[in-house]
C-alpha cells in the first residue's frame, strides 16, 4: 500500500529520488515559462484531478511589462553607461512616516542588524565598544597609537594620513580652526571670525568650481582632439591611397622568371624543390578535383542527340575546312606523323584506297552493292595509275602497290590542283627556304628583310675603302633598266638608299643560326606533310552530317559513294540519325517518319541478301549490318513511338497483303506446273528476320498491343494457312512457329499454331511413313508436305548427318541445298523449340499442359531416335531424349491426371473480418507516463534531458523576444531624435523642389529670356531664346 | 428489379401506414431475393479465389452510439479509471454534484458486444461510432475484439481517452480513435439516417430492415445509418441530431439498447440473408 502511495505521488508531477528537489513554488517557476506552459488547460478532461497547485493564470501582458519596465531600463542604461541610485534609506519616500518614526525605524534595523548572531562570535569583538561604535578620527579609527601621534603632531595640517582630503578633513574636522597658522592673531591670540569662515568656504567653492570647469575643458578638448585625430587619419588614407600607387614593390614577375630559369638550368636549391614538388602536387588535386565534379543529374536524351548532333557538325566543318586547305585553329590531332607508320601503313593505306575505288565502282554499277561478285573489280584497276604523295614526294603508284613513276621536285606543277593551290598557300614559308639556298649565288634578288652587309657609301669612299656594316633590306627598286638597287636600314641607326647589289652582301649564318633554321625548316615541311594528310583525309572520308534520305534508292547512293563496308554503312546510318533526330527538333519528324520506313525497307534487303549470298565477311557483315539498324530502329523507335508505331503499321498491311498474294500465285503457279521450282508462298527470309525485330523494339508481353499482337496473329495465320511445300518453307515455318514461341513465352501464352506445326514438324521426321503423313496433332499447311518427296524422305536425309555437335539451321540458301545438314538441323531446331516452350509453360496452365502439349508428346513417341532401321544420329538422340524429358516434366506425365475442378465461391471463412485484439494495458498499472517501461535512471535522464531542453527553449525565446524587443525600442528613439532634422531636410527639398516647378512653368508658359529650367519643347525653345507666349500651342 | 422493390421510407407523419404496408408487402419480398441469387450465382462463374476485401468500401450500415458515459477519473491513488456509477458513487455526489446513476459505460459495452458480435459485422458490413456525452466521438474499427469484462473495457476505455488511439496487439491497424466532430462529416452523401427510441414508428425488425434497408448489400448507392442511444435515461433526439430523418422502434417495449441492436441486426441480416 505505501509502495503504491509512493508510486502514485511520483506520477503526480513530481520528481523521481535522487534529482534535486526544489523548494517552493516561487522557485520552481520559470519565469520565463510561467505564463506559456500554465496557460495551457489539462488536455483531457479527468475528474477528481488535482489541479489546485497549479498556479493562476497570468495575463498574458505580464512579459510586455516585465520588458517594458525592467529590461528596457537596464538596457538604456546600458547604453548611456550611467548608473541609477537606489535609496535605501528606511521611509524616505513614506510621506506617512514622521522623521522621528524614520530613525525609530532605522536604529532598530541597525539594532537588529547588531544583534544578529553571527557577531557574538565575532574574534575582534574586543576593538569595538558596547555599542558596536569605532571612533574615527580624520577617517581613521582611533586607537593608542593615533592618539600619541595626533598629540606629537597636532599642528601638522598637512598631514592627510586619513583617507579624506586635506582640506575637506580641515573643515568637517577642523572645528573652524582652518589656516591656524595664516590667522591674523590678535592681542589674544590667534583670532577667527565668522567672515573668515565665509571666506574659507567660498575660495573652497571656487577652487572646487575651477576644478570642474577645468575637468570639463579637458573633456572638450579630449573630444576635440579626437575629432581631429579622426579627419586627420582620415586624410592620410586617402594620401596613402595616392601614395601606394607610386610605391615600388618587389618585383614579383621577376622572381618568378628567375624560378622558372633556375629550374630549367636544375640550379634549384633543396627547399625550393621541394616546394615545387609540392606545388606540382596540389595543382594536380585542384584539377582531379575539377575532373571529378559531379553533375546532379543525368542528361535527357534531348541533351544527349543534341551533343552528338553537335559534335558531328563541329567535325563535318572541320573537315569541309580541310577539304578547301582552311587549316586556321585546326590541331591536327587525328592526324599522325610517324615515319614508320608512313612506311608501314604504306601497304594497308593502298589497299584501302583500292577497297575503296572498287566500292565506289560497284556502287556505280549495282546499287545495291549486297551481292559481292568478286569477279568483276579486276579489270581496269590496273590501267589506272594512282598519285599518292609520299614522304619521298609525290609518287604514281599501281595497284600492288609498287611505285610505278617518281616525280622530281621541279616536277611540282604536275601535281593536281590542289597541290598547286597549296603551293599558294605556302608561298611565304618556302621563300625563306628559296633564300637560304641561294646563299652562294650573288646575283640572286635579296628580299626585303634580308639580314645583310652594306658597304657604307661605297661610291664616296676614298681609295675605295670598304666598310661593311650590319643591316636589312627595307627595300628593292627595281630601276626601268632591270638593275636592282637596295635601301638597307643599318644596325647603328644610318640608312642608305640605292645601294648597288656589289656592295651588299647576306650576312653569313653561324652554326645555330643555320640549325634553327633547319629545325624550323623540318616543321614546316612536318606541318606542311601534316596539312596535306589531313586534306587528303579529308576528302576521303565520309561526311559526318547527312541528310535524312526518303527513298531507298537515295540511302543506297549514299551508302555506295561513302562506304566499302558493312560497318561504314552501318555508320552512315547512324550519323543520318544523329544529324536529323526528332529530339533535335520536333519538325523532323516526318523526315524520320520516312527515314524510318526506309530503314525497314533497307533491313529486308540486307536480310534477303544474307538468304541469297550469306553473311558476305568481315567485309559486308551482313548480320552486323542488322544488328547496327536494329539498334539505330531502336533509338528511334525511342524517340518517337507514335512515328514508328505509324511505320510499323502500315509495313504491317503491306506484309500481310503481300503474304495474301503470295498465297494466291503460288496457288496458281502450282495449278500450272506441278514439276517446275513452285513459287513459295512463305515469307523472304529478309521479311522473316524483319518479324525477329518486332519483338526488340516493343514489348512482347502487354496483354494487348498495337503492333505485337497483329504480328503474332499474322504469324498464327501463316502457320496455320502457308502451305510447306519445300525445304526452304519448312525452314521459314521453324523460325516464325520459333517466333511465336518467343513472343509467348514471357507472357505464357497458348498459341496452338506454334504446337502444332512444331508437332507436325517433329513428326515428319517419325520412323513410320504412315505416321509421317497422318494428319493428326497437326497444322494444314503440313499436310501437303505429304505429297513432296523430299520432305517425305527426311529421316533417311537425317541418317546420313555425321556431325559430332547438334547442328544449327542457318537461313543461307547455300545452306538449304545442303538437304542432309538442313533436315538435320531443321529437326535440331524444332526439337529445341519445342523443349524451350514446355519449359516456359511449365505449371502456367493448371494441370492443363498435358493437352496442350499432346501433339508434341504424340510427335515426340513417334521419332523413335534409337530405331534399328533409321537411327537417329548421336547428338540428335540427346537433343530428342532432352526434348521429351522437358515435355514430360511440364505435362506430368508420371502423376495421375487431377480431375478437372469447379471453382467455387469464396467461404464464410475467407470473407469473414478477422477479428483483431487491442493492445491493452492492465488498468491497475496504467499510467499517463511518457516514461512508462523505462528504467529508473533511463527516466531520470530523459525527464532531465526534456527539462533541459523546454528551459533552453524557453530562455532562447525570450531572449529572441527581448533582442526584439530592445531593438524596436531603439529604433522608435533613433527615429524621434532624427525626425526633426529629416523634416528640416524635407522641408529644403520640397523648397528646392517648388522653386524648380515655379521655373518650370515659367519656362513653359514661354519665358524665352529664361534659362536652365523647363522640360521637353518647352526647354528647347527656352533654349532658342525665342519670345512669345504659348497657349493652346501657338504663339 | 431488386431496386425497383426498393421502398423509400415514407414521411414521418404516417407512420401506421407504413408499418401496414411493410406487414403487406413481406411475402413477395422472398421471391425476387430468391430470383437475383440465381442470377448472381449464374454470373458469377469464376470469381476470384482469394477473399473480396470490403474493408476499403463503405459499409452499407452504420450505427452511431449516441451519449454513451465515457469519462475518466483519477482515484485517490492517483489510478485513472472509467467513471461508473458503481465505483464512484460517493465521489458522484459530492464532488461532481451528479446523480451517479448517468454514469453507465457498461451500456455502452454491452451494445458494442451486442454489435462486434452479429453476423452483420463478421459479414462486414457494419460500421460503428460512439459519441460520448463529452462530444467525443470515436471510430470503432470492425475488426476490433472488445474486451469481454467490464474491467478490461474499462481499461481500453481509458486508455482509449488519454492516448486517443488504440492499435492492434499485433499489428499496426487502429482499432479505436478518437476522431473530429461533427459525426455527419462522416455519413457519406444520400445516407439516410434513422434514430431508435422506443417513442419512434414501431416496426418488425425485418420488415423495418426490408423498408429501410436495399435488398442486396452491394446494391445501396449509400449506405443507411441508425442513431442508438447508450445512455441510462434519455433518448436521441433530433435536435442534437438534425441528419435524422425519421424516429423508429423494434418493439413494444422498451429495450435495453443491446437488445434493440440485436434485433435491428438480426432483422437486417435475415433481410440480406446472412446467417
Amino acid at each position: 500500500m505505501g509502495k503504491r502511495k509512493n508510486r502514485s505521488k511520483r506520477s503526480a508531477g513530481s520528481l523521481p529520488k535522487g534529482l534535486p528537489h526544489k523548494k517552493s513554488s516561487s522557485t520552481t517557476v520559470n519565469p520565463f515559462e510561467c505564463s506559456a506552459s500554465r496557460h495551457k488547460g489539462p488536455k483531457h478532461q479527468v475528474h477528481n484531478r488535482n489541479i489546485s497547485n497549479l498556479a493562476p493564470k497570468k495575463s498574458n501582458n505580464a512579459p510586455q511589462q516585465r520588458r517594458s519596465q525592467h529590461l528596457l531600463q537596464q538596457a538604456l542604461q546600458r547604453q548611456k553607461k550611467a548608473n541609477t541610485f537606489v535609496d535605501k534609506r528606511i521611509g524616505e519616500y513614506d510621506q506617512h512616516m514622521s522623521s522621528e518614526q524614520q530613525n525609530m525605524a532605522r536604529l532598530v534595523r541597525e539594532r537588529t542588524r547588531r544583534s544578529k548572531k553571527s557577531t557574538k562570535y565575532q574574534l575582534n569583538d574586543d576593538n569595538y565598544d558596547d555599542e558596536g561604535m569605532i571612533l574615527t578620527h580624520k577617517g581613521k579609527v582611533i586607537d593608542d597609537e593615533m592618539a600619541e601621534k595626533s598629540i606629537l603632531l597636532s599642528d601638522d595640517d598637512e598631514d592627510d594620513a586619513g583617507n579624506l582630503d586635506a582640506m575637506d578633513t580641515a573643515l568637517h574636522f577642523g572645528g573652524g580652526n582652518m589656516n591656524k597658522s595664516a590667522a591674523p592673531s590678535g592681542p589674544y591670540g590667534p583670532t577667527t571670525t565668522t567672515a573668515d569662515m565665509a571666506l574659507n568656504y567660498s575660495q573652497r567653492k571656487t577652487e572646487l568650481d575651477d576644478l570642474i570647469i577645468r575637468r570639463k575643458t579637458l573633456k572638450a578638448e579630449r573630444i576635440k582632439a579626437r575629432a581631429q585625430q579622426e579627419d586627420v587619419i582620415a586624410d592620410l588614407d586617402g594620401a596613402f591611397k595616392e601614395l601606394s600607387g607610386m610605391l615600388q614593390f618587389r618585383d614579383k614577375e621577376q622572381e618568378i622568371k628567375t624560378h622558372i630559369q633556375q629550374k630549367r638550368a636544375g640550379t634549384l636549391d633543396k627547399d625550393a624543390q621541394e616546394m615545387e614538388a609540392w606545388h606540382q602536387e596540389i595543382r594536380e588535386y585542384t584539377f582531379q578535383g575539377k575532373r571529378a565534379k559531379a553533375t546532379d543529374r543525368t542528361k535527357t536524351t534531348e541533351e544527349v542527340a543534341k551533343e552528338e548532333a553537335e559534335r558531328l557538325h563541329e567535325l563535318e566543318t572541320r573537315r569541309l575546312a580541310r577539304m578547301n586547305g582552311d587549316f586556321s585553329d585546326d590541331d591536327f590531332s587525328d592526324v599522325t606523323d610517324d615515319e614508320e607508320e608512313n612506311s608501314g601503313n604504306k601497304r594497308k593505306r593502298q589497299k584501302k584506297q583500292a577497297a575503296k575505288k572498287k566500292a565506289k565502282k560497284k556502287a556505280g554499277s549495282n546499287p545495291d552493292e549486297l551481292d559481292d561478285d568478286d569477279s568483276d573489280d579486276s579489270g581496269d584497276e590496273e590501267e589506272e595509275l594512282k598519285a599518292k604523295f609520299t614522304p619521298d614526294g609525290l609518287v604514281y603508284v599501281n595497284k600492288k602497290g609498287e611505285i610505278v613513276k617518281r616525280l622530281g621536285e621541279d616536277d611540282d606543277d604536275g601535281d593536281d590542283n590542289s597541290n598547286a593551290k597549296e603551293e599558294d598557300d605556302d608561298k611565304s614559308s618556302s621563300s625563306d627556304e628559296e633564300t637560304a639556298e641561294n646563299d652562294d649565288d650573288p646575283k640572286a634578288t635579296l628580299a626585303v628583310g634580308t639580314r645583310v652587309q652594306g658597304n657604307y657609301r661605297a661610291k664616296e669612299q676614298y681609295k675605295e675603302r670598304e666598310h661593311w656594316y650590319d643591316g636589312v633590306i627595307s627595300k628593292v627598286n627595281t630601276s626601268e633598266g632591270g638593275t636592282i638597287t637596295y635601301n638597307v636600314d643599318y644596325n647603328d641607326g644610318d640608312f642608305e638608299e640605292d645601294v648597288e647589289p656589289q656592295y651588299v652582301r647576306p650576312v653569313k649564318k653561324n652554326k645555330e643560326e643555320l640549325m634553327a633554321e633547319e629545325d624550323k625548316n623540318e616543321e614546316e615541311r612536318i606541318l606542311k606533310r601534316k596539312r596535306q594528310k589531313a586534306r587528303d583525309k579529308a576528302r576521303q572520308e565520309m561526311p559526318f552530317v547527312f541528310e535524312a534520305p526518303t527513298t531507298l534508292d537515295a540511302l543506297h547512293d549514299l551508302i555506295a559513294k561513302y562506304a566499302s563496308k558493312g560497318s561504314d554503312a552501318s555508320l552512315i546510318i547512324q550519323r543520318i540519325h544523329a544529324a536529323n533526330s526528332v529530339k533535335l527538333d520536333r519538325r523532323n519528324a516526318e523526315k524520320m517518319q520516312n527515314f524510318y520506313d526506309v530503314l525497314l525497307r533497307r533491313f529486308i534487303a540486307v536480310g534477303d541478301a544474307i538468304y541469297t549470298s550469306g553473311d558476305g565477311g568481315p567485309e559486308l557483315g551482313r548480320y552486323l549490318q542488322l544488328d547496327e539498324i536494329t539498334k539505330v530502329l531502336y533509338q528511334m523507335t525511342q524517340d518517337s513511338p507514335d512515328c514508328a508505331a505509324a511505320v510499323w503499321g502500315r509495313r504491317f498491311g503491306i506484309l500481310q497483303n503481300a503474304h495474301a498474294k503470295r498465297l494466291r500465285d503460288a496457288e496458281f503457279e502450282r495449278d500450272a506446273d506441278e514439276d517446275d521450282q513452285a513459287l513459295s508462298a512463305w515469307p523472304s527470309v529478309g521479311t522473316i528476320l524483319l518479324f525477329r525485330v518486332v519483338g526488340h523494339l516493343f514489348p512482347v508481353t502487354d496483354r494487348r498491343h498495337s503492333i505485337v499482337t497483329p504480328f503474332i496473329l499474322l504469324f498464327g495465320q501463316m502457320l496455320a494457312q502457308t502451305p510447306v511445300e519445300s525445304m526452304y518453307d519448312l525452314v521459314s515455318g521453324t523460325m516464325i512457329a520459333g517466333l511465336l514461341v518467343e513472343y509467348s513465352r514471357e507472357a505464357k501464352r497458348v498459341v496452338p499454331e506454334a504446337i502444332g506445326f512444331l508437332a507436325g514438324a517433329i513428326r515428319l521426321f517419325a520412323t513410320d511413313s504412315e505416321e509421317r503423313t497422318s494428319p493428326r496433332h497437326s497444322v494444314p499447311t503440313l499436310e501437303t508436305a505429304a505429297g513432296v518427296p523430299s520432305l517425305v524422305e527426311l529421316r533417311q536425309l537425317t541418317i546420313a548427318y555425321k556431325g559430332e555437335t547438334v547442328p544449327v539451321l542457318r537461313l543461307e540458301q547455300s545452306h538449304l541445298s545442303d538437304s542432309t545438314c538442313s533436315a538435320a538441323s531443321i529437326l535440331a531446331t524444332v526439337l529445341h523449340f519445342a523443349e524451350g516452350y514446355a519449359k516456359s509453360l511449365d505449371g502456367a496452365l493448371s494441370f492443363a499442359e498435358r493437352e496442350a502439349f499432346a501433339g508434341i508428346t504424340h510427335s515426340l513417341l513417334c521419332l523413335k531416335p534409337n530405331s534399328k532401321k533409321y537411327p537417329l544420329p548421336k547428338p540428335l538422340q540427346v537433343k530428342t531424349a532432352s526434348a521429351a524429358s522437358a515435355v514430360a516434366n511440364t505435362c506430368k506425365l508420371d502423376q495421375p491426371r487431377k480431375p478437372l475442378a469447379r471453382r467455387s465461391k469464396p467461404g464464410v471463412s475467407d470473407t469473414a473480418l478477422k477479428s483483431l485484439a487491442p493492445r491493452l494495458e492492465d488498468p491497475e498499472r496504467y499510467s499517463r507516463s511518457k516514461d512508462k517501461g523505462k528504467s529508473a535512471l533511463q527516466v531520470a535522464a530523459d525527464r532531465t534531458r526534456r527539462e533541459y531542453k523546454r528551459e533552453h527553449k524557453a530562455v532562447a525565446r525570450e531572449l529572441r523576444l527581448d533582442a526584439a524587443f530592445v531593438e524596436e525600442q531603439r529604433r522608435k528613439d533613433e527615429a524621434a531624435k532624427t525626425k526633426r532634422a529629416r523634416a528640416e531636410r524635407n522641408k529644403n527639398f520640397a523648397w528646392l523642389e517648388g522653386e524648380q516647378a515655379a521655373m518650370n512653368q515659367q519656362v513653359r508658359q514661354g519665358g524665352g529670356l529664361l534659362k536652365g529650367g523647363g522640360m521637353g519643347a518647352a526647354k528647347a525653345k527656352a533654349k532658342s531664346a525665342k519670345l512669345g507666349i504659348k497657349k493652346g500651342g501657338k504663339f | 428489379m431488386a431496386k425497383k422493390k426498393k421502398e423509400v421510407p415514407p414521411p414521418s407523419s404516417s407512420s401506421e401506414s407504413s408499418s401496414d404496408s411493410d406487414g403487406e408487402e413481406e411475402p413477395p419480398a422472398k421471391k425476387p431475393r430468391g430470383s437475383e441469387a440465381a442470377v448472381s450465382s449464374q454470373l458469377e462463374l469464376a470469381p476470384a479465389l482469394t477473399p473480396v476485401k470490403n474493408t476499403g468500401k463503405t459499409k452499407p450500415i452504420i450505427v452511431l452510439l449516441d451519449q454513451a458515459t465515457v469519462e475518466t477519473i483519477k482515484n485517490r491513488r492517483g489510478v485513472y479509471e472509467l467513471l461508473n456509477c458503481d465505483d464512484h458513487r460517493d465521489l458522484c455526489k459530492k464532488k461532481l454534484h451528479k446523480d451517479p446513476n448517468i454514469f453507465r459505460p457498461d451500456i455502452l459495452h454491452q451494445e458494442l458486444l451486442a454489435l462486434l458480435d452479429s453476423p452483420l459485422n463478421k459479414a462486414g458490413m457494419l460500421k460503428i461510432y460512439i459519441q460520448t456525452s463529452k462530444n467525443v466521438l470515436i471510430d470503432v474499427n470492425p475488426a476490433i475484439r472488445i474486451p469481454r469484462t467490464y474491467k478490461r473495457f474499462a481499461g481500453l476505455m481509458v486508455q482509449l481517452l488519454h492516448k486517443l488511439k488504440i492499435k492492434a496487439s499485433s499489428e499496426s491497424t487502429t482499432l479505436l480513435k478518437v476522431i473530429k466532430n461533427p459525426f455527419s462529416q462522416y455519413l457519406p452523401p444520400g445516407t439516410r439516417c434513422y434514430g431508435m427510441s422506443c417513442e419512434g414508428t414501431l416496426y418488425s425488425p425485418v420488415a423495418m430492415a426490408k423498408a429501410l434497408v436495399p435488398a442486396v448489400p452491394d446494391d445501396s448507392p449509400a449506405p443507411t445509418c441508425f442513431v442508438v442511444g447508450a445512455m441510462s435515461t434519455g433518448h436521441v433526439t433530433i435536435e442534437d441530431h438534425p441528419y435524422i430523418e425519421k424516429m423508429m422502434s423494434v418493439s413494444e417495449y422498451p429495450l435495453s439498447g443491446a437488445a434493440a441492436l440485436s434485433r435491428l441486426t438480426f432483422g437486417i441480416e435475415h433481410h440480406w440473408g446472412i446467417v
